[in-house]
């Protein structure tokens, strides 16, 4: 088996569940408490950050702003990095009572988008999906690239 | 002018103290060649030379070591924040690790209290939105109530103007029955006449009988309705009846009353007897009351299948304008929709109802 080393950039707006989705995906585990991540800013342009091979956008279905935050951030990306691979995770699913994006964005989200994922960094559900995903997409554009 | 040189060895001692550097020195494939400095507090403790420094420092992957850059706040093994320096030096490159966790630190905690503060705003817009529906939805509720309220106070209007009208409509048949009963007594009345009046009175009183059925249904007025009872019945005898009923009180205001009945008209018909005695005696009812001389006359034609029942008078009639209003419904249709102009004329309340039996029963 070949070991594929890739730095992904994890973008989205703050408290959207970034660290979480990543803390479950990495130790299978999830904290009810926020502490905020103080760190490189993707959207900081100065920084010269080195070409991520993908990205894992995250949303909070619960705060509509945050999806609006992700196509904000999506076009910038696109712009600096070119067609780079992503997922596009809606995180806390378990809080679905609390969605205030319809379905009908949704779908369309996912018709314009691809990999659109309905996540829970608190229970699990779809992180290791959606991340899976990406990997196959990051190898798929090296193979191509190769 | 540059500092004083003692000033400028104390700044550097003092920095160095504070930001512990750790150094070190890879090749193009980030191989370590030497280190320099404390690696304890960054995580980085017993690195030896040729070690891929990726693993123990995450951040390098991807890292061009031909660039110079710097990062702040990166998280190394242990959870000490670093501030990192990478410094090309001719095909190798110096790696500066500054510890920053106390910079990292207070950084933290102010990010955390702004973004706090922001959720909290997130989620008292949210609140505030959830309000403005529920207020909505009340007052939705509370026209929703006022309009079961207004619909109860029509329902009760009607019921006290039906109440009226019955009682105007029982009038008619009581003061036959006092009639007769009085011309009865009457000495010197033949017991042909005495039977007739018992028989007059009978029917009054059958009618009677049957108004205060229509009172007990009056659950079919509220809704608007009136339900017609039909039955096979003999027209004839109906419009003779109508006929003793109304003659003597014609009389003694001095009127004459006449009775046409066109030979065409059908003995029996099928229709709601009780109705169309209902609108033949107020018709009739009136006519007596407000004609002071003169006559009342009751006609019935039958035409293509449609029975014409005429009452005509000499009294001071009623003005087409005065006809429209006292025709006028207090509410059209099934939609209940409130009718401005009302019918406030000492008849125009009984004639509404009649008119509309009359429709009805005329259509069937
Ligand atoms: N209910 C629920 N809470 C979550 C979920 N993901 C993250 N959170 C909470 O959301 C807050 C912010 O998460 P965090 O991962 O720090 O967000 P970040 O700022 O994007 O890194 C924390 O209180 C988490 O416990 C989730 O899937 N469901
Ligand atoms: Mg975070």
């Amino acid at each position: 088996m070949t070991r594929v080393t890739s730095k992904v950039c994890v973008v989205g707006d703050f408290a959207v569940g970034k660290t979480s989705v990543v803390e479950r995906f990495v130790t299978n585990q999830f904290s009810e408490k926020y502490l905020s991540t103080v760190g490189v800013k993707i959207d900081t342009k100065e920084i010269d950050f080195p070409a991520p091979s993908g990205f894992i956008y995250v949303a909070d279905g619960t705060r509509p702003d945050t999806l609006t935050a992700i196509e904000h951030l999506h076009s910038q990306i696109t712009e600096k990095y070119g067609a780079a691979a992503f997922v596009l995770l809606i995180n806390k699913r378990d809080l679905m009572h609390d969605w205030t994006v319809s379905d009908e964005y949704l779908d369309a989200l996912s018709k314009s988008y691809g990999n659109v994922y309905r996540t829970s960094a608190k229970t699990g559900d779809d992180v290791e999906q959606a991340i899976t995903r990406l990997a196959e997409l990051i190898i798929d554009n090296d193979m191509r690239g190769a | 002018m540059d500092l004083p040189a003692r000033v400028v060895e104390y700044l550097q001692n003092e920095f160095l103290a504070q930001a512990r550097p750790f150094c070190f020195l890879i090749d193009q494939n980030y191989r370590l060649i030497e280190c320099w400095g404390h690696s304890e507090w960054c995580g980085l403790r017993g690195i030896k030379p040729g070690v891929d420094m990726r693993e123990p420092a995450p951040f390098l992957v991807g890292i061009s070591v031909t660039d110079s850059q710097r990062f702040e706040f990166l998280e190394m093994p242990g959870q000490a924040f670093v501030n990192a320096h990478v410094i090309p030096d001719s095909g190798q490159c110096y790696v500066v690790l500054l510890d920053a966790r106390q910079e990292h630190a207070s950084t933290q905690s102010k990010q955390q209290s702004v973004n706090e503060l922001r959720l909290m705003h997130a989620r008292q817009h949210k609140l505030i939105a959830r309000q403005r529906d529920l207020i909505s939805e009340l007052v939705e509720t509370k026209s929703e109530l006022d309009h079961h309220r207004r619909e109860a106070e029509r329902i009760s209007a009607n019921k006290s103007r039906f109440i009226a009208m019955m009682s105007h409509e029982f009038r008619t048949p009581l003061a036959s029955i006092i009639n007769y009963a009085d011309l009865a007594r009457e000495e010197g009345t033949s017991s042909n006449d005495v039977q007739k009046s018992i028989e007059t009175i009978a029917r009054s009183a059958k009618h009677l009988t049957s108004l205060v059925e229509v009172v007990l249904d009056d659950a079919s007025l509220d809704a608007g309705q009136v339900e017609l009872v039909e039955h096979d019945f003999d027209l004839v005898s109906l419009l003779n009846d109508m006929a003793a009923m109304m003659a003597p009180m014609a009389a003694e205001k001095g009127l004459s009353f006449a009775t046409y009945i066109d030979p065409d008209v059908p003995n029996l018909i099928y229709a709601d007897e009780v109705r169309l005695r209902q609108i033949l005696i107020n018709l009739m009812g009136n006519a007596v009351k407000f004609t002071l001389d003169g006559g009342v006359k009751l006609t019935a034609t039958y035409n293509d299948g449609r029975l014409v029942v005429t009452v005509s008078d000499t009294g001071p009639g009623i003005s087409i304008e005065d006809q429209e209003r006292v025709f006028q419904a207090f509410e059209r249709g099934a939609g209940g929709r409130l009718h401005s102009q009302r019918s406030h004329t000492r008849d125009g309340r009984g004639r509404w109802t009649y008119r509309e039996c009359a429709d009805t029963v005329a259509t069937q």
